[in-house]
C-alpha cells in the first residue's frame, strides 16, 4: 500500500535526473517517449507502490518542480 | 620529512596535532592561521600536499568549519584547528554538523579572552567548549590532552569517537602545550573497528546502489534517507538523545594521581594539571594527603569519581587557567557535599597575558586549606 505520491510539474521539470538518483525505492525515471513543453526528457513517477513520501525527491529538485503528498488516515463513524 | 613509525621526534604540541592526524589517516585539513596554533596550520601546509593529501586555507574560520562540513559529508577524516576568536566564528558551523551527523575533528588550542583577548595561552574556552556553544544546544566529546605525546595520541582516538558516533569531536589544548617542545613517539593507534560509512556522499557511481545521498544542515526537517530515514524534527532529536546517553555512559576518562587516601583533591586538565602535579609531590613529602582527578574527557564529565570521593569527605581544590569554569562542572559533580576553591587565571606568577599558574600559588592554597 503506497504511503503518498508525488506531482510532477511538467514546465518546470528539466530532466536532470536528480529525483531518480536520490529516490531510495527507485520510484521515479526519465521517460525515453515523453518530454516536456521545453524538450527535455520527462521525469515520472512510475512506482507509486513502493513510495514513502520521504519527500527526498522534492527536496533535491532545483527546479521545485515535485510537490509530495503524504497519505493520512482519517477514521469515520 | 620522512618519518616511519615507532620514530622519535622532538616537536611542539601544535605539530603533534598535526602527526596525529596523519597517523589517524586524516585525508584533509581546512584551517585558518591564528595564533597560538600557527605552527598546525603551517604544518598542515608543509607536510599535506607532499603527501598526496588535501590542505586549504580557507578565507577565515568560517569558512574552515563549512569547508569541513562538505569534507566530512564525503566521508573523508577530515579535521580543523583554531583558537581564540577563530573558536567563536565556527560556533554556527559546530551546531550544523551535529544536526547534520558528520564526523570531524576541531583542534582548539585555547588562548586568553575574551574577544581577541591576548594571542598567549589560557584556559578560557571551556564552558563553550564543553556546553555546546552553538545554537540548539548540542553536545560533543572534548578531549584534553595534557602532554605533546597526548596531544599525538588524542587526535587518533578523536577521529574514531568522530566516526562511532558521527559527530565532532575537540581536542583542546592550550597556547601552552601548543608552543611546548617534548620528545614525540610516532605510532598509529588502534581502537576497534568502525560501521561503514554508507552514508557519505560520494557520487551514484560510487554507492553499491547506485541512491546518490545528501546530507543536509536541516536533518529532522529535511528528508534525508536513505541513512537514518528520519521522518521529522523528534526523530532527529531521539537519535541525538540516545547518541548523548551513550557518549556520557562509554566515553567518560579521566586519569588518577595519589586519590586514595587524600583529604584534598584537586581537579585539573591540560598544563595546569602538570603544574599541579608539582605541587602534589612538594606537598606529600611534608605529609599532606592531596591527590588529583585529572580529566582526560571534560566532556563527557568523569562526575561519578568526584561524587564518590566527595562522599567520603574529600575537599576539592579546582587549578585551572581562567576565571573558573571547570569549578563548575565539580561543583555539580559534589553537589553541595563538601567545599570547591579555586585557583584561578589571578593567580598568575606574572600579571601579564605571559604569566602562568605556577605550583607556588597551588602552593600557598594548599596550605591555606589545609594548616
Amino acid at each position: 500500500m503506497a504511503k503518498g505520491e508525488i506531482a510532477i510539474d511538467e514546465i518546470y521539470c528539466r530532466g536532470c535526473g536528480y529525483c531518480r538518483d536520490f529516490c531510495p525505492k527507485k520510484c521515479i525515471t526519465l521517460s525515453e517517449n515523453n518530454f516536456t513543453p521545453q524538450g527535455y526528457r520527462l521525469s515520472c513517477f512510475v512506482n507509486p507502490e513502493a513510495c514513502t513520501a520521504c519527500g527526498i525527491c522534492s527536496f533535491m529538485c532545483p527546479h521545485h518542480a515535485i510537490e509530495v503528498y503524504k497519505y493520512v488516515e482519517v477514521k469515520t463513524g | 620529512m620522512g618519518v616511519t613509525m615507532g620514530e622519535r621526534l622532538f616537536v611542539i604540541g601544535n605539530e603533534a596535532l598535526g602527526w596525529g592526524a596523519l597517523n589517524a589517516g586524516c585525508e584533509a585539513y581546512i584551517g585558518y592561521p591564528i595564533t597560538p596554533q600557527n605552527e598546525t596550520t603551517e604544518w598542515f601546509a608543509q607536510e599535506f600536499p607532499r603527501r598526496g593529501r588535501v590542505f586549504v586555507q580557507s578565507q577565515s574560520e568560517v569558512g574552515s568549519i563549512n569547508i569541513l562540513f562538505g569534507a566530512a559529508a564525503t566521508g573523508a577524516r577530515a579535521m580543523t584547528s583554531t583558537s581564540g576568536p577563530g573558536w567563536g566564528l565556527m560556533q554556527e558551523g559546530m551546531s550544523h554538523l551535529v544536526n547534520g551527523e558528520l564526523p570531524a575533528v576541531i583542534s582548539l588550542v585555547q588562548r586568553g579572552g575574551p574577544g581577541a583577548g591576548t594571542t598567549r595561552h589560557g584556559q578560557m574556552d571551556y564552558l563553550s567548549a564543553t556546553r555546546g556553544g552553538g545554537q540548539g544546544g548540542y553536545k560533543n566529546i572534548v578531549l584534553t590532552p595534557a602532554s605533546v605525546q597526548e596531544s599525538h595520541d588524542f587526535v587518533q582516538l578523536a577521529f574514531y569517537l568522530a566516526d562511532k558516533y558521527r559527530n565532532p569531536v575537540i581536542v583542546m589544548t592550550d597556547g601552552l602545550l601548543g608552543q611546548m617542545a617534548e620528545p614525540l613517539e610516532l605510532r598509529t593507534l588502534d581502537f576497534g573497528s568502525l560501521p561503514q560509512k554508507d552514508w557519505a556522499v560520494r557520487g551514484r557511481a560510487n554507492q553499491p546502489d547506485g541512491i546518490r545521498r545528501a546530507v543536509s544542515a536541516m536533518q529532522g526537517l529535511m528528508p534525508t534517507p536513505p541513512h537514518p530515514p528520519y521522518t521529522g524534527f523528534l526523530d532527529l532529536l531521539k537519535v541525538l538523545d540516545e547518541k548523548y546517553r551513550k557518549m556520557e555512559e562509554s566515553e567518560v576518562r579521566y586519569e588518577t594521581y595519589l586519590i586514595e587516601d587524600a583529604e584534598l583533591i584537586i581537579v585539573a586538565y591540560g598544563y595546569t594539571a602538570r603544574v599541579a602535579k608539582e605541587a602534589i609531590k612538594w606537598v606529600r613529602r611534608e605529609g599532606f594527603k592531596v591527590g588529583m582527578i585529572r580529566p582526560l574527557s571534560v566532556w563527557p564529565f568523569p562526575y561519578q569519581i568526584i561524587r564518590e570521593k566527595a562522599s567520603y569527605g574529600c575537599r576539592f581544590l579546582v587549578v585551572e587557567d581562567s576565571l573558573g569554569q571547570l569549578v563548575e562542572d565539580v561543583r555539580i559533580g559534589v553537589q553541595g557535599r563538601t567545599d570547591v576553591h579555586l585557583v584561578g587565571a589571578l593567580a598568575r606568577h606574572d600579571p601579564s597575558d605571559g604569566g602562568m599558574v605556577l605550583p607556588d600559588s597551588v602552593l600557598d592554597e594548599i596550605y591555606r586549606l589545609m594548616k
